[in-house]
């Protein structure tokens, strides 16, 4: 298999009208549509429940779709799941390597699942392994890694066979910073070694504009909008102006309506706690100081004004009229709650 | 399909083995059973004892507590599914290109020479206590045999019902809903000549009974060939249909 084959800007992930209802009600995914190119990193961004792991499970062949297609490297999710799975890799978003085996193990048994020959599986074993860190913990039991060692073997797994196309479910969820920074440099590396398409799945803004070449952000199941990080940040266009206040005040919407009556304002958002205000305008530098004027006149008390230059969450903010709200559940939180599932089990 | 069915009922079995107070601990109760179980009664008034057609309580009870043994691994054997479905780890047997009875068959085969080794142990067990196999090593190795097939449609039985539910405490509870009433209706501890008719009649189809009289009459030696050769065929008829519904309904949840 030649994984160059699909470069050159073929489609290789085609998504008609995708959709996904749960209970005859939920629409968990609902009509999407949009193509992914060989050899991109694909992002999808969206909140928590937005419908990024259902969109991963169906393309991945493990959940029928309710309505609508895909095509993966040509091949239809549903007709055709044993050709679409033999060309893709997924690293989903709870870790399911296996706890009770190494590392090299865990390999191993993956290389069998893919019918890779016992000297072609040996080379790309020894290879993975280099590619993510972890050769000298193979032949360490799974349970003694830290997140991050995880992750990355379970990177490595979705690699082995050398997938066209790498599914990452929430790639950095519960890592830490620095780890969340390696990671990436890895995903970086593979697409450029081994030309993988890569689609993401991302609730962090940061790492969807470090890694993505193209984003759609996703919210109840729709994609919102669809483009290159500075494209989708150009939509926003101008500067935002953030106005902290330092108190709720009954007179707060009212303002934020008079406010968008105003010649420089374009558009302003107040956050759902009500104790900010984001202001979208065309020159930030002029229009700060009328927008001062402006609040102090309307007796609204700012705490602090800053300009920013636009960000994935006001391009989010902008289609959605809400924040992605980060994960309120510290990493430290989220691999306690591993471990103590993984006492359970034993 | 032959390969991924040995890697994974391969990875089943590191599990086990790897997990060395859970080994250690599941023998621990059939070496209860037999020792303190099988020596009290062992003292029963002799009218007792004729009724059971053995030389001693032990002999009697041996085969039974063999297919306890069978029983309380073969019904876990559906926990591996449960565990699976929660880690995620079977999306990642799913995911890839290959078909779906290879993953079930393995984890049934792993449950099976899991139990074939648990209870030639515990035959061991019994043989140090005094019980005499009287057909020899070949009525060790169709024991063996007979308590594999016993297992393995254990583990199909396990293993359909962990694909219908998410959770382990609901598994658990369905462990115990059967285990005990298969076990003591059963002719494993007392001969069923001591039942009330309803109780005989539940014995007499439970394929625990035909588990343990089979394995009986190679222990004790009294050996009624028509009535082996029965009990042969129930196992198979059972193990086969056992086997056939646990694939069917773990296919049904992974199309």
């Amino acid at each position: 298999m030649n994984e160059r084959d699909f470069r050159d800007k073929d489609d290789i992930i085609e998504v008609q009208n995708l959709t996904k209802i749960f209970n005859g009600s939920v629409r968990a995914v609902d009509g999407i549509t949009f193509n992914v190119k060989a050899g991109e990193i694909f992002g999808f961004l969206g909140p928590n429940g937005a419908g990024k792991t259902t969109t991963i499970l169906m393309l991945c062949t493990l959940l029928k779709p309710t309505e609508g297609t895909a095509k993966l490297c040509r091949q239809d999710i549903v007709q055709e799941p044993d050709m679409v799975r033999s060309c893709i890799g997924y690293a989903p978003q709870d870790i399911s390597v296996d706890e009770d085996l190494t590392g090299l193990e865990n390999l191993k048994l993956h290389a069998t699942l893919y019918h890779m020959p016992r000297n072609l599986a040996e080379n790309r074993i020894a290879e993975v392994l280099q590619l993510v860190d972890l050769e000298d913990a193979r032949d360490r039991l799974v349970e003694t890694y830290s997140g991050g060692m995880r992750k990355r073997l379970e990177i490595a797994e979705g690699l082995l066979h050398r997938p066209r196309i790498l599914f990452l479910d929430e790639p950095t969820l519960g890592l830490d910073l620095q780890t969340r920074a390696h990671i990436w440099e890895y995903i970086k590396r593979l697409n450029n070694e081994y030309g993988v398409t890569i689609f993401l799945t991302t609730h962090y803004m940061e790492e969807a504009d470090m890694l993505c070449d193209r984003i759609a952000i996703i919210d109840y199941g729709r994609i919102v909008c669809i483009g290159t990080g500075s494209h989708l940040k150009d939509q926003v266009g101008g500067d935002v102006i953030e106005v902290k206040l330092s108190q709720t005040s009954p007179v707060t919407e009212k303002v934020a309506k008079a406010l968008k009556e105003q010649p420089f304002v374009k558009d302003v958002m107040v956050s759902p706690d009500k104790l900010s205000l984001n202001v979208f305008v065309d020159r930030g530098e002029t229009a700060t100081p009328k927008l001062a004027g402006f609040l102090s006149e309307a007796g609204l008390v700012a705490n602090s004004i800053s300009m920013l230059r636009p960000s994935l969450d006001d391009v989010f903010l902008k289609y959605t009229g809400r924040r992605i709200r980060e994960d309120k559940s510290s990493p430290e939180e989220f691999w306690r709650m591993r471990r103590a599932l993984g006492r359970a089990r034993a | 399909m032959i390969a991924e069915m040995i890697a994974i009922s391969n990875r089943e079995l590191k599990h086990w083995y790897r997990a060395r107070t859970a080994v250690f601990m599941s023998l621990i109760q059939p070496l209860i059973w037999l020792g303190l179980f099988g020596n009290t009664l062992g003292n029963a008034p002799m009218p007792f004892l004729a009724v059971l057609g053995a030389p001693n309580y032990l002999s009697f009870m041996t085969p039974g507590i063999v297919a306890m043994t069978m029983l309380f691994g073969g019904t876990f054997a559906g926990m591996s599914v449960i565990w699976d479905k929660r880690f995620g780890f079977l999306n990642k047997l799913l995911v890839a290109p290959i078909p779906r009875t290879p993953i079930v068959l393995g984890k049934m085969i792993s449950a099976t020479i899991r139990g074939m080794i648990q209870g030639l142990i515990v035959l061991t067990i019994a043989i140090a206590l005094g019980v005499t196999v009287q057909t020899g090593i070949l009525g060790i190795v169709l024991t063996m045999l007979i308590t594999g097939l016993f297992t393995l449609g254990l583990a199909s039985v396990s293993i359909a019902a962990a694909t219908s539910m998410k959770t382990h405490e609901t598994f658990f509870a369905f462990i115990n809903l059967i285990n005990l009433p298969l076990m003591f209706m059963s002719n494993a501890l007392f001969p069923t000549a001591f039942m009330p008719n309803w109780m005989k009649s539940v014995a007499s189809v439970n394929p625990f009974s035909f588990c343990v009289e089979a394995v009986r009459m190679l222990i004790i030696g009294n050996i009624d060939l028509s009535r082996l050769l029965f009990n042969l065929e129930a196992l198979l008829v059972f193990t086969t249909a056992a086997t056939s519904i646990g694939i069917v309904m773990f296919r049904r949840i992974t199309k």
